[in-house]
């Protein structure tokens, strides 16, 4: 898995590559965590380069999200597969997050 | 790692053991894949069973060994046509599955609990799950079947298909001509790529086959191989076995009597692979 931030002026947006299992997790919780450390409470993630996600990378989205929203922030998501979609569905996830098609549609809505 | 060993004789077992690391969770799910395939099971069904036994693996790090490098895991795939068990053994801390409460589908977010997120899923994803713990280990059995669909790919009218224990049954009606030949093979490939590599082409209604119906068949044949099946042909019309005779084919391809003997012999196949 590879990480990628690009600071925008109202969002971080985040980009994932490859797979997010248990293996990587841990290094999506730091990168997470950091951003959020330095007062970012708005974060995309853009999905479109995610191969694979299981709970483990569901499960630090989640722990991200709850601690944005604290901060009167949002975590939103874009352009993941089917796949991926698939397995945020199935983990009862997709009322939670906000989820976009567009990675440009989802950077407006901040 | 370690290869496998055969059951019974219409089962095959495949074993995989590792040591229990999160870096290993890929070649395990690699492995439940391929079993899952060799099952005839659907690609979405394949990658339901492989993130399964992600979730059930990452469990077992996490919970019952609770650490990395504590503890191997054993995975055993029975393969059956249609059918996917998959067991896996660990010596670590039983864990109570009636303890994990069921993630609720919210968007109060207070209420989610990620915890329970991969025991949810495998008990979304898998037709089975069943957790028992021993004195020494415990054993997750998982079961997967191929959904009732026996149609696994579009097939136009002039192609019959129809599944039997596992063993894909393609019936052409029409002559195996510049024409028809190419949409027999896509046919016959699209199954064997959709993990059905046992094939019987029944030839009763093949009044004539010409070069690129000969060339379908080898192409087929050669993929099925490939994919660890093999594709039988029967029911070979006098004329059609003229000209197989002829040219040799007779020597590539198996072929046999009737549809009933062809599936029996790729069982069989099946069964000592």
């Amino acid at each position: 898995m590879e990480t990628n931030v690009i600071e925008l002026k109202r969002l971080d947006l985040l980009e994932i590559e490859g797979r997010v299992d248990s293996n990587t997790a841990s290094a999506l919780h730091e990168v997470l965590n950091e951003r959020i450390d330095q007062g970012t409470s708005n974060i995309l993630v853009d999905l479109s380069n995610v191969s694979y996600m299981s709970s483990a990378g569901l499960r630090e989205l989640v722990t991200a999200l709850k601690r944005v929203r604290k901060n009167g922030g949002d975590l939103r998501l874009c352009a993941p597969s089917e796949r991926v979609t698939d397995v945020i569905e199935l983990a009862g996830l997709n009322s939670l997050f906000e989820i976009f098609d567009d990675r440009t549609m989802a950077v407006g809505s901040f | 790692m370690s290869s496998g060993s055969r059951r019974e004789s219409m089962a095959e077992t495949r074993r995989l053991q590792v040591r229990g690391r999160y870096q290993n969770i890929p070649g395990i799910i690699d492995f439940v894949n391929e079993a899952a395939l060799a099952a005839g099971l659907g690609e979405d069904e394949a990658f339901h069973c492989q993130l399964s036994v992600d979730e059930a693996c990452t469990n077992i790090i996490e919970h019952a060994y609770g650490a990395e490098d504590a503890g191997r895991i054993e995975v055993a795939c029975e393969i059956e046509p249609g059918i996917i068990t998959v067991r896996i053994v660990d010596y670590g801390q039983p864990f109570d599955p009636g303890a994990v409460p069921e993630p609720v589908d919210t968007n109060e977010l207070d209420q989610i609990e990620p915890g329970g997120i991969g025991l949810h899923l495998m008990r979304k994803l898998m037709d089975e799950v069943n957790f028992e713990f021993g004195d020494a280990h415990n054993t997750l059995t998982m079961i997967k079947r191929r959904a009732g669909a026996p149609q696994i790919v579009d097939t136009p009218e002039a192609i019959q298909l129809e599944q039997r224990d596992g063993v894909s049954i393609v019936t052409p009606q029409a002559r195996m001509d510049a024409a028809f030949a190419p949409v027999l093979e896509r046919v016959l490939l699209a199954l064997i790529e959709a993990g059905s590599v046992s094939l019987v082409v029944e030839m009763k209604e093949v009044p004539y086959i010409s070069s690129p119906g000969l060339k379908a068949l080898v192409t087929a044949w050669r993929s099925a191989r490939e994919h660890g099946g093999d594709l039988l042909l029967c029911s070979l019309s006098e004329r059609v076995r003229g000209v197989f005779e002829v040219i040799g084919f007779t020597r590539i391809f198996e072929i046999v009597e009737d549809c009933a003997d062809a599936v029996s012999a790729l069982r069989g196949r099946q069964a000592r692979a």
